[in-house]
């Protein structure tokens, strides 16, 4: 009957998890005139994408999110190119803190761009001084209102993308930037220095105010270099693509750039008329352009942003969290047949993943907090099915898999719009990411799968008094726990040397005490204690798994904490606001371990 | 007799070498690991790295501590006792004898370098050539006189109230701060200065001096003001006619060559500000020998015991790049990779001993 409890109660766990999966979403599904769009190069943050990817990073900087109003985020950056007088009326720009800019508070805190823009008026000497300033010299308040400021930059650089080919007074057949442009220097020279009541005719007046407004939407695109798509021709081999503006004002035009543009006005045209149909036929030929210029052909791997595009609309993470899941299920079910060969599934899927990302970026998929989630996820999934592999203990694989569960969604936590992301200078070597990082991620994995092993081993005898698993398998488990923490000393020892001498020749020293460096000694010195007191006899069976379960929060204080102080030469991993969740995590295991504990206390003498 | 003596020192060793002095100091090494990591939020490394780890004792909201080095020192100790005194040497246990070996190195490495460690920078626009090292923390007070007489005291040996001596006039430091925040008087064109905490960064830390001078000529006797990168330092006539500046500056070291910089080159990631990597390209002027050289990310030089590397990049008042790399000399650099090629070796070794064992 208590067996039957314990089963439930795994069930309700297991049930509750689907709560965090709304925050692991798939892409949403795009309309099929999209699907061309959504798929254009586009060479933005150091590397060449998917426009698709580009749209969520973009949307992401300015939202804090990949979706807004019921819209993929595609779909917003089409409707921003192609319409942006509607787009500014949509509630996009996220303010935390509306008290720094006397906004109205609302839930989401989303504002439009003329509420934002007119609340950062009184500003805008502070801004100037902050545009000056390093960011390290800001203070709370000025990063905020700076983040605001730059996101109104992005948001702006998108709206005016395309001003060059719209019509300049909303009018289908009316005037463009790009058609009235050759009267530019006629009116620059008639009406310099001239003011509009100065002016009689009303001809003279219609000129000066058209004028007027070409001044304006050419100083809007000046610098306008954000939304790099177009094919750059043979003078610009280190930038592949460049801009519609850059091809216009920036003297970076080729024929093929000329014929896109020629493209894009039917789009403009089209849109307009709400033939999306034509519109995405448009998008598909403009694709067609891009790929068979010959120069652009030269820079372009077609399978990576094939690849990317997969990779962006199923989203393995979201997959991979849902197969973990019926593993999880599975194993309650006492289908552990099933759940091994399911789990083996996984494991591939997880595996390709990881390749397909290696392809992508050319190096070792470590670089972020988000991958080395991902990738510590596979090798605590792997472990344990090895192991529960050799032991015949499939009730870890359970373990498992909501260990593999919870570090998958919470590297979802650490995607800002697009997860593939070129690295900063010092961490730009192939070789210390492939040796030191990766040693270190796979010691944190196993210092999960310990801890996981530990909680594991406290719950054994009160799994074997119901008889719910055999006496071997829980011998067979149970030592397999001192073994495993050797294997995560020696990793997390090794990385961390490996670590040190990264730091000699990147730095000139081996050790600084360093936060990032003191949190690496101190999983090494964890794990190190906790071997010594074992073998000196000090820890005995019990609190030896307690201290292995325990293992947890040292590798999240390591693996997270040390980023939010702030401080020391590691500042690319500097991250904010995940404080309290990490206390939380912290004393939740505390408390799990306790109860464990006590289990394990009560059942003990019985087995 | 001498048996007697032998059988003492092992006792002793074997004592010393005892494995609960490792188990006890662990934790509190850990301990002062998260409180030394906690405590640079708001004191900087420097600071931090001086009163957690780099101190014997340090006091703490009144209680007195053991400090990095003592406890370190104390599982050293205890490291190299159980290794000579307690070992037993068998193959199963070689595994851990290297472990500990590879420890007993690495700290040794550790205490070579903390006896010789110098860090300092050479900040170095296009075409400047420089033969000294500016250090992050020591600073000297300088006082030069019109016909280049200079002597230097160290800051942190001025003592309040305590006159400089061997001088023609009487020099009292007033007040000292090794950290200070300058405030302009208004109207006045002078300064004073306010001690404060240390900032994170210790390099933007400014130290600063108020001082008295008497037995200077009448008019020059009063109290003065100066401070790091002070801009037109005060002139003291001394009664003899010679004219002094007193000027706080970072401590210099010279190297025993010349460091020239040809170009420094930031390359991008395409279509970014981001850059991708940070390269100087240098002339070492080493008496009548010049050859160049590339300092990259991660790439650095090593020369006469010398080791530069790419630390960071600033623009001076003019716009143009200054390329700061950092010089570094310590003698116990090798330590560390001899020891993790042993701790490798070492705890490789032992983990298949343990799971053949368990087979």
């Amino acid at each position: 009957m208590k067996v039957m409890k314990f089963c439930h109660l795994c069930f309700v766990l297991t049930l509750i998890l689907p709560i965090f999966l709304p925050s692991v979403t798939r892409a949403g599904t795009l309309p099929d005139a999209m699907k061309d769009f959504a798929a254009w190069p586009v060479l933005h943050e150091g590397r060449i994408k998917t426009l698709d990817s580009f749209s969520r990073s973009v949307l992401y900087r300015i939202s804090g999110d990949t979706k807004v109003n019921g819209m993929t985020s595609v779909e917003w950056l089409a409707m921003t190119l192609f319409d942006p007088a509607a787009s500014t009326l949509l509630p996009i720009i996220r303010v935390d803190r509306v008290d720094l800019l006397t906004l109205e508070e609302r839930k989401p805190p989303l504002y439009t761009m003329n509420e934002v823009m007119v609340a950062l008026r009184p500003h805008q000497d502070l801004l100037m001084a902050l545009d000056s300033m390093s960011p390290d010299m800001f203070t709370a308040s000025q990063k905020r209102l700076y983040g605001v400021y730059a996101a109104i930059s992005v948001y702006n650089q998108i709206l005016q993308g395309f001003s060059a080919i719209l019509a300049l007074d909303g009018q289908e057949n009316s005037f463009t930037y790009l058609s009235a442009r050759d009267r530019m220097t006629m009116l620059q020279e008639k009406y310099k220095g001239r003011e509009l009541h100065e002016l009689t005719s009303d001809q003279d007046k219609e000129e000066f105010l058209l004028w007027s407004r070409l001044l304006l939407i050419a100083e809007g695109g000046r610098d306008n270099i954000l939304f790099r798509f177009i094919p750059a021709g043979v003078n610009n081999a280190s930038e592949p693509l460049v801009s519609l503006w850059e091809t216009i004002d920036m003297g970076k035009g080729s024929p093929t750039a000329s014929r896109i543009t020629g493209m894009l006005s039917e789009m403009v045209s089209l849109w307009d008329q709400g033939d999306l149909t034509a519109w995405g036929e448009r998008a598909a030929k403009i694709k067609d352009i891009i790929d068979s210029d010959p120069v652009w052909r030269l820079h372009h791997t077609p399978l990576k942003l094939k690849l990317e595009k997969l990779y962006v609309s199923i989203n393995p993470v979201f997959w991979l969290i849902v197969i973990y899941m019926v593993v999880a299920g599975m194993m309650i079910a006492g289908k552990s047949h099933v759940a091994k060969w399911l789990c083996a599934g996984g494991l591939c899927l997880h595996m390709v993943m990881i390749s397909i990302r290696i392809y992508i970026l050319l190096r070792p998929p470590v670089a972020t907090l988000y991958e080395t989630l991902i990738f510590a996820s596979l090798i605590v999934i792997l472990c344990i099915w090895i192991i529960s592999s050799r032991t015949g203990n499939y009730l870890l694989l359970l373990g498992g898999a909501l260990a593999a569960i919870f570090l998958l969604v919470l590297s979802n936590g650490f995607v800002q719009g697009d997860s593939f992301n070129v690295l900063v200078a010092v961490l730009n070597t192939d070789f210390w990411l492939a040796t030191h990082v990766i040693c270190i991620v796979i010691g944190y994995a196993l210092c999960v799968t310990a801890a996981m092993t530990g909680h594991f081993v406290l719950v054994l005898p009160y799994l074997q008094s119901k008889n719910y698993i055999h006496k071997y398998i829980a011998r067979n488990t149970s030592i397999l726990l001192l073994p495993m923490v050797v294997a995560a000393l020696f990793l997390t020892s090794v990385g961390t040397l490996l670590g040190g001498i990264w730091a000699d020749q990147s730095w000139g020293r081996f050790w600084g005490w360093d936060p990032k460096e003191n949190g690496a000694l101190l999983i090494v010195l964890w794990l190190a204690w906790i071997l010594h007191g074992r073998v000196t006899g000090h820890f005995k069976k019990q609190i030896f798994a307690i201290m292995v379960a325990l293992t947890n929060i040292p590798v999240a204080l390591t693996w997270f904490g040390v980023n939010l102080l702030g401080v020391g030469l590691h500042s690319y991993g500097f991250i904010s606001g995940i404080a309290y969740g990490l206390a939380t995590f912290c004393v939740l295991q505390c408390f799990a371990v306790i109860g464990l504990a006590l289990i394990y206390r009560k059942y003990a003498h019985v087995t | 007799m001498m048996s007697a003596i032998t059988g003492r020192i092992v006792r002793t060793g074997q004592r010393l070498g005892c494995p609960d002095i490792l188990f006890w100091s662990m934790p509190w090494l850990m301990i002062l690991l998260v409180m030394g990591t906690v405590a640079q939020r708001n004191m900087g490394l420097y600071d931090t790295q001086r009163i957690y780890f780099s101190s014997f004792f340090f006091s703490w909201r009144g209680l007195f501590l053991p400090g990095g080095y003592l406890v370190i020192a104390v599982m050293a100790l205890n490291l190299v006792c159980k290794f000579i005194f307690s070992s037993v040497w068998t193959w199963d246990k070689a595994g851990i004898h290297l472990t500990h070996l590879a420890v007993i190195i690495l700290l040794s490495g550790g205490l070579l370098t903390a006896l010789s460690m110098e860090e300092g920078y050479i900040a170095l626009k296009k075409n400047e050539q420089k033969s000294y090292v500016t250090d992050y923390q020591d600073r000297v007070l300088r006082i030069e006189d019109s016909q280049g007489n200079i002597i230097t005291v160290d800051f942190d040996d001025l003592q309040k109230d305590q006159a400089i001596e061997n001088l023609p006039f009487m020099v009292t430091p007033l007040r000292l701060c090794r950290h200070s925040h300058i405030v302009p008087i208004p109207d006045d064109g002078k300064f004073d200065i306010k001690c404060t905490s240390p900032l994170k960064d210790s390099e933007q830390n400014i130290a600063g001096m108020v001082y008295r001078i008497d037995n200077a000529v009448d008019a020059q006797n009063g109290i003065y003001t100066t401070f790091e990168n002070r801009q037109g330092n005060d002139d003291i006539i001394s009664r003899d006619g010679n004219i002094y500046k007193l000027i706080i500056h970072r401590r210099e070291r010279l190297l025993p060559f010349a460091i020239e910089l040809q170009s420094f080159n930031r390359p991008v990631y395409a279509g970014t500000d981001m850059a991708r990597d940070y390269q100087s390209r240098i002339v070492i002027h080493d008496g009548a020998v010049n050859w160049p050289a590339l300092i990259t990310m991660n790439e650095p030089l090593r020369y006469k015991g010398y080791t530069l590397y790419q630390a960071s990049t600033w623009m001076d008042e003019d716009g143009e790049a200054v390329s700061v790399l950092s010089v570094v000399t310590n003698r116990g650099w090798i330590f560390p990779y001899i020891a993790g090629i042993l701790l490798m070796i070492g705890l490789l070794y032992h983990l298949i001993i343990r799971l053949r064992m368990r087979r």
